[in-house]
C-alpha cells in the first residue's frame, strides 16, 4: 500500500458548507468544507453508486440527494437506504492548500 | 465518453476512399455512422451497464489500427494453430490476413476473409451482412458496422456437411481500436463447426476490439460455434454473437471468456422457425480485477422451439461478473421449452457477481424455467479432499475445475476443451501450467 | 391441500356474488373537508393545518414535495400514464370523530354498513384485539384491549401517534424510508394521512393480530397511509391489513409507506391482502429493518387494483437476522401486478426466503421483480427465491426480473423460477371423477397457491377461495 498526496487547490477555492467534486488520478472524489475543516470522500454513494456531489452538505454529514442516504463526516456511518460505511480520505489544509491523501493498493 | 475524431464522418470517408467497395456497402457504412451519431453513449443508468465501470470500456483517444506491427504470425499463434481442432484457419490482425489455409475442397463451401467475399461473392454478402447484427444494436455495434476493416465469411451450401471444423484467429500487437465481423451462413440442412479465437501476445498499449458475429441458420441447418476469448490484459473486448434460426435448425454455441481486462459478451438466439433449437453454453473465469459483462437472449418467436442456456463462472482476486439473461416468449409461441441456468463460484469476498435472470412470457403453453445460484466452493467437498491429504490449494483447483466441468464436458471439440481447462488451471495457479498455452 | 374450501360462518352471505357486483356500490358522500384537485403547496399546508401538526412535520411535508418535483416519476415498471395527479383529491376528512373508540357500537352506522356489505362480520371484531378502521383518509374507529394498554402496547392511527408519542415517533419516522428514497415515497411523505402507529415494548408478545381496515369511497381520492411499526427487543407482533374499495369510473390512487423496525430477537409479521377495485393504482413502499436474531415476515396478497407496484423489503442488519416474503398475485384482464421482494444481507449469518406465486388470466400480466443483495462481510448468508407463474390463457403474460448481487464468497444464494399452464391431463382426470371443469381448474389453482395461501389469516383464505371460484366461473367455454 502506498499513500499519495494530492494538492487539489487553494482552500479559498472551496466554499464553506458546500460539496465540490474533484478528480484525482481518474478517481472521482468530493471535498466538503465545514466549520473550518475539510473532508474528502469518494464521490460515490455506497447505496446505488450515484454521485454524492449532487447532494447536500448538512451539519456533520453529507446527504445523497438520489435516495436520501446520509453519511457522517467523522465516521462515515450511513443511514438508510445506504448500509455500507463511506470511506474517509485523509484531508487537511496545509499552507492554504487542500491536500488529500489516497491509499493505492 | 467524448467525441473521438476517429469516429467522425471525415474519418469514415477516408476509410471508404481507401477501399474499393460496392456502392451498397459504402451506403451501409454511412447509414451506420448516422445511426451511431444519433445514438447516445451508454451511461451507468442503462440497465446493461449498471454494474460495470464504464470508463474501462472508454474509446476516447483511440485510433483505428490499419495493420499489425508485425506481418508474420507469432510463435504463440503458430502453436495455437497447431493445437486447434480447426482444420481450415484464417488469422486476422488489425484487419490484415496473416495466414490463410482456408482453401478447402468441400463442394461449394466458401470460407474466406470478408473483404475477399465482398469482391468475389458480393450477392451473398449483400443479402446477409447486417441481417443479424446491425447498427441499431447499439452504439458500439453502429461503430463496428461503419468502420469494420475485415472479417471472416463462411457459406455452406444446401445439404453440405463440412466434417472438419473451420476456424479464425483474431490477434493483435498494437494499441488502438479495431473492429471485425464474422458472417456465417448455413443453407438448408447444411452442417458446419466454427471456432472464433481471440488471443494475443503481451503488449503494452491499450486496445479495444469490437466484434460482431452473425450466424444465419436456414431450415434444418446444424451449426456448432465456439467463441474463445483469451486476449492479453491490455485489451477490452466487445462482441455480439447472434443467430437467427429457421425451422428445425439447431445451434450449439459456447462462449468462453478468460482474457482481456474487461469484456462484454452478448449471446443471442432468435428462434424464428418452429422446432428450432439453441443450446448456449458459457464459461468464464475472472481473476486479478477482470470484469465480465455478459448478456444472453433466448427469443422464442415461433412455436415448439427449444433453448437452453448454461453459463458458469468462477471469480477471484477482486474480479467481477455480471450475467443478465433474458428469455422472451412471443404471443403465439406455444409449446416453447426454454431453460436458463447461471452458476457462480466466488473464490474470495473481494470478487463480486451480479446475476439477473429474466423471463418475459407472452404465451401460456410453455415450459420455462431459470435458475441462478452463487456460492463458495462447497465446504464438505473441500474437506473430503483435504482429509485425503491434499493441500488446500490443490483441493480448490480440483473443485473449481470440477465446477466448470459441467460446461467443459459439453465441448465436443477435444483440443478446445483441453485448452480451456489448461487456461483455467494456469489462472488457478496450478504449478507447471503456463497461462498462455 | 384440502379438497373443500374453508367454511366461513358467513359463507352463505358471500356465495354467488360476483366480485364486481358485490363492490359496485357507493355510499353517499358526506365530507367535512375535501381538498381541491391536484397536488400543490396549498393542499399540503391544509393537510397539516387540519391535523394540527407540529412545525417540523409541515416542514418535512413541504421538503418532501420539493423532492418529488425534482425527482419526477420513475420510468421503469408498468405503464402508469393514466395516473393523472390533476384529477385526484389528495385529502378528504370525513365528518367523524377521530381517536380511540370504546366499542364497535360507537362506529357510525353507515361505516358499519359498508363493512357489512363487504362481508366483514361483527363477530370477527370480538375475537380480535384491536381494530383500527380507516375511512376516507382518517382513522374513524379504534379499539384496543385493556390488557395491552397496560403492557404499554401502543396501537393508534398515525396522526394521534405523532401527537401523543412525539419522541418515539420522531426517532423512527422516515428513518427506514426517507422521502428521497423514491418518487412515490416522496409523494406519500408530503401528503400522508392515516395509517397505523404501533409500538410494542421489549419482551411483550401480542398474541392476537393487530388489524386495520382501509376504505376508499369518494371518486378520485388518493389514499396515502403512513404506517410505522416499532417492535422492541424480544417482542412479538402480527399486523394485518386488508383493504378494499368500491368500483367507480375514474382512476384512484393508493400510495402507502410502511416502515417497520424489528429490534433484536423480535418477531414481526405483516400480512396484507389487497383487493382494490380494478381502477386503483396501488404503489406502495414497504420496508423493514431487521436486527440481531430478529425475524421479519411479509405476507403480501395482490388480487385487485388496476396496477400494483410493491416490493416488500427486509434489510437484514444484525447477526442472524431473518427475512421472509410470501407473495400471491392474481392478474386478470386489465390488471398488471408488478410485485416481488427485496432482501439486503448486511450482517453475518443472515437468511432470507422469498416464495412468490402468481397467476395471470385473460389479458392480465403478473410480474415478479426482486433484489437479493449480499454485501461483503455478510458471511454465511443464505438466500432462496422461488417464483412460480401460472398462465391460464393464451393471452396471459408473466415476467420475472430478479436481481442478484453478491459480494460475499461464503454466501449461498439460490433462485428458481418456473412458468407453466394448467395441466390438461389433470383437469381431464378430475372431470372423469365427476368434477365440473371449473371446479377442477379451481382445485389446481388452489393447489398452486397452497404454500403461500396456508399462511394467510383465516378471513383472507376465505376471500381468496371465493375469488378463485369466481374467476374460474366463466373461464370455460
Amino acid at each position: 500500500m502506498t499513500a499519495t498526496r494530492h494538492d487539489v487547490g487553494a482552500e479559498a477555492d472551496f466554499v464553506e458548507d458546500t460539496l465540490t467534486p474533484v478528480t484525482i488520478e481518474g478517481q472521482a472524489v468530493v471535498v466538503a468544507k465545514q466549520g473550518g475543516r475539510v473532508y474528502a470522500v469518494p464521490d460515490r454513494c455506497t447505496h446505488a453508486k450515484f454521485p454524492l456531489s449532487d447532494g447536500e452538505l448538512l451539519p456533520g454529514k453529507i446527504k445523497c440527494i438520489h435516495h436520501g442516504a446520509t453519511f457522517d463526516l467523522e465516521t462515515g456511518r450511513a443511514t438508510m437506504p445506504a448500509i455500507k460505511k463511506l470511506r474517509l480520505y485523509d484531508a487537511a489544509v496545509e499552507d492554504g492548500r487542500v491536500i488529500i491523501t489516497l491509499q493505492q493498493a | 465518453m467524448t467525441d473521438n475524431p476517429a469516429f467522425a464522418s471525415e474519418a469514415l470517408e477516408t476509410l471508404i476512399a481507401s477501399r474499393s467497395e460496392p456502392a451498397w456497402l459504402t451506403e451501409e457504412r454511412r447509414a451506420a455512422l448516422r445511426t451511431y451519431d444519433a445514438t447516445a453513449w451508454p451511461t451507468a443508468r442503462d440497465e446493461a451497464w449498471r454494474y460495470t465501470d464504464l470508463p474501462r470500456f472508454s474509446l476516447d483517444d483511440l485510433e483505428w489500427t490499419d495493420g499489425p506491427a508485425k506481418e508474420q504470425v507469432s510463435e504463440r499463434i503458430r502453436m495455437r494453430m497447431t493445437d486447434s481442432d480447426a482444420e481450415g484457419i484464417v488469422v486476422h490482425a488489425h484487419g490484415r490476413i496473416l495466414h490463410n489455409e482456408s482453401d478447402l475442397r468441400e463442394a461449394g463451401l466458401l470460407f474466406t476473409d470478408l473483404n475477399t467475399a465482398v469482391r468475389e461473392h458480393e450477392e451473398l454478402v449483400r443479402e446477409h451482412l447486417y441481417s443479424v447484427v446491425d447498427a441499431k444494436a447499439g452504439k458500439h455495434h453502429a461503430l463496428n458496422a461503419a468502420f469494420w476493416r475485415n472479417g471472416t465469411f463462411v457459406y455452406v451450401p444446401r445439404g453440405v456437411e463440412v466434417e472438419l471444423p473451420l476456424g479464425a484467429f483474431t490477434t493483435a500487437d498494437q494499441g488502438g481500436i479495431s473492429a471485425g465481423r464474422t458472417l456465417l451462413i448455413a443453407e438448408e440442412n447444411a452442417k458446419v463447426t466454427f471456432l472464433d479465437e481471440y488471443t494475443s501476445d503481451p503488449f503494452e498499449q491499450r486496445l479495444a476490439h469490437l466484434a460482431a458475429t452473425e450466424l444465419v441458420l436456414k431450415q434444418g441447418a446444424k451449426v456448432r460455434y465456439l467463441s474463445l476469448q483469451n486476449w492479453g490484459r491490455n485489451v477490452v473486448h466487445m462482441n455480439r454473437l447472434k443467430a437467427r434460426l429457421g425451422r428445425d435448425a439447431r445451434l450449439e454455441s459456447l462462449t468462453v471468456s478468460l482474457g482481456a481486462d474487461a469484456a462484454r459478451a452478448e449471446v443471442e438466439s432468435v428462434m424464428e422457425g418452429p422446432g428450432s433449437e439453441s443450446e448456449m453454453l458459457g464459461l468464464y473465469f475472472g481473476d486479478k480485477g477482470q470484469h465480465y459483462n455478459q448478456y444472453t437472449l433466448q427469443h422464442h418467436a415461433a412455436e415448439r422451439a427449444f433453448s437452453d442456456v448454461l453459463f458458469k463462472g468462477a471469480l477471484r482476486d477482486a474480479s467481477s461478473a455480471v450475467y443478465s439473461g433474458v428469455i422472451v416468449v412471443d404471443e403465439g409461441a406455444q409449446k416453447t421449452d426454454a431453460y436458463q441456468t447461471n452458476r457462480n463460484l466466488l473464490l474470495d469476498s473481494e470478487s463480486e457477481t451480479v446475476s439477473i435472470p429474466q423471463l418475459e412470457i407472452g404465451a401460456n403453453d410453455v415450459a420455462c424455467s431459470h435458475g441462478s445460484t452463487t456460492g463458495p466452493v462447497p465446504e464438505d467437498q473441500r474437506f473430503y479432499l483435504m482429509s485425503r491429504g491434499m493441500p488446500p490449494e490443490v483441493a480448490e483447483h480440483l473443485l473449481v475445475t470440477g465446477f466448470l466441468y459441467e460446461v467443459t464436458s459439453r465441448v465436443t471439440l477435444p483440443k478446445a476443451a483441453q485448452y480451456v481447462e489448461r487456461v483455467v488451471q494456469a489462472k488457478l495457479g496450478v504449478p507447471g501450467v503456463k497461462e498462455k498455452l | 391441500m384440502s379438497d373443500a374450501p374453508m367454511q366461513h360462518p358467513d359463507a352463505d352471505k358471500l356465495t354467488g356474488m360476483q366480485h364486481e357486483q358485490q363492490y359496485d356500490f357507493q355510499l353517499p358522500e358526506k365530507y367535512f373537508y375535501k381538498s381541491e384537485k391536484g397536488l400543490n403547496k396549498r393542499v399540503i399546508e391544509k393537510i397539516s393545518y387540519f391535523k394540527g401538526e407540529p412545525q417540523w412535520m409541515l416542514d418535512f411535508r413541504l421538503k418532501a414535495f420539493e423532492i418529488a418535483e425534482k425527482k419526477g416519476r420513475p420510468k421503469w415498471g408498468p405503464d402508469l400514464s393514466a395516473l393523472n395527479f390533476d384529477e385526484i383529491y389528495f385529502y378528504i376528512r370525513p365528518n367523524e370523530r377521530q381517536g380511540t373508540t370504546a366499542s364497535w357500537d360507537e362506529i357510525p352506522e353507515e361505516v358499519r354498513e359498508t363493512y357489512r356489505r363487504l362481508g366483514i362480520p361483527e363477530a370477527e371484531q370480538k375475537v380480535l384485539a384491536g381494530v383500527g378502521a380507516q375511512y376516507e383518509s382518517e382513522m374513524v374507529y379504534h379499539n384496543l384491549k385493556e390488557e395491552w394498554e397496560k403492557k404499554g402496547v401502543i396501537f393508534l392511527d398515525t396522526d394521534t401517534g405523532l401527537k401523543e408519542h412525539p419522541e418515539i415517533f420522531r426517532e423512527h419516522f422516515a428513518s427506514v424510508v426517507p422521502p428521497e428514497d423514491n418518487y412515490y415515497a416522496a409523494i406519500n411523505s408530503a401528503v400522508w394521512s392515516g395509517g397505523s402507529f404501533v409500538y410494542v415494548p421489549a419482551g411483550v408478545e401480542v398474541d392476537v393480530p393487530l388489524q386495520a381496515y382501509f376504505l376508499l369511497n369518494a371518486e378520485n381520492i388518493g389514499q396515502f397511509e403512513r404506517t410505522l411499526i416499532i417492535v422492541e427487543e424480544g417482542a412479538k407482533a402480527h399486523y394485518i391489513e386488508g383493504c378494499t374499495a368500491p368500483t367507480y369510473n375514474s382512476d384512484s390512487f393508493h400510495s402507502g409507506v410502511i416502515e417497520i423496525v424489528a429490534k433484536e430477537r423480535s418477531n414481526v409479521r405483516y400480512s396484507t391482502i389487497q383487493n382494490w377495485s380494478h381502477n386503483v393504482f396501488n404503489l406502495v413502499t414497504q420496508r423493514a429493518l431487521v436486527y440481531d436474531h430478529a425475524s421479519m415476515g411479509w405476507l403480501d396478497g395482490n388480487l385487485g387494483s388496476k396496477t400494483t407496484m410493491k416490493y416488500p423489503s427486509c434489510y437484514l442488519l444484525g447477526d442472524g437476522a431473518h427475512g421472509e416474503v410470501l407473495s400471491i398475485a392474481f392478474a386478470g384482464t386489465g390488471q398488471h401486478q408488478d410485485a416481488g421482494a427485496k432482501m439486503i444481507h448486511a450482517a453475518p449469518n443472515t437468511s432470507s426466503s422469498v416464495v412468490s406465486k402468481s397467476i395471470s388470466k385473460g389479458l392480465g400480466c403478473s410480474s415478479y421483480r426482486g433484489l437479493v443483495q449480499i454485501h461483503e462481510g455478510a458471511t454465511n448468508a443464505k438466500s432462496n427465491v422461488e417464483c412460480d407463474a401460472l398462465l391460464l390463457d393464451e393471452t396471459s403474460r408473466t415476467n420475472t426480473y430478479p436481481y442478484i448481487e453478491i459480494g460475499e464468497k461464503t454466501a449461498h444464494v439460490g433462485h428458481e423460477a418456473t412458468v407453466s399452464k394448467l395441466n390438461e391431463e389433470q383437469i381431464f382426470y378430475m372431470m372423469s371423477r365427476g368434477l365440473a371443469e371449473e371446479e377442477a381448474m379451481a382445485l389446481i389453482v388452489r393447489g398452486f397457491l397452497e404454500p403461500v395461501a396456508k399462511e394467510l389469516p383465516l378471513e383472507y383464505a376465505v376471500e381468496l377461495n371465493r375469488l378463485i371460484e369466481l374467476e374460474m366461473e366463466g373461464s370455460v367455454g
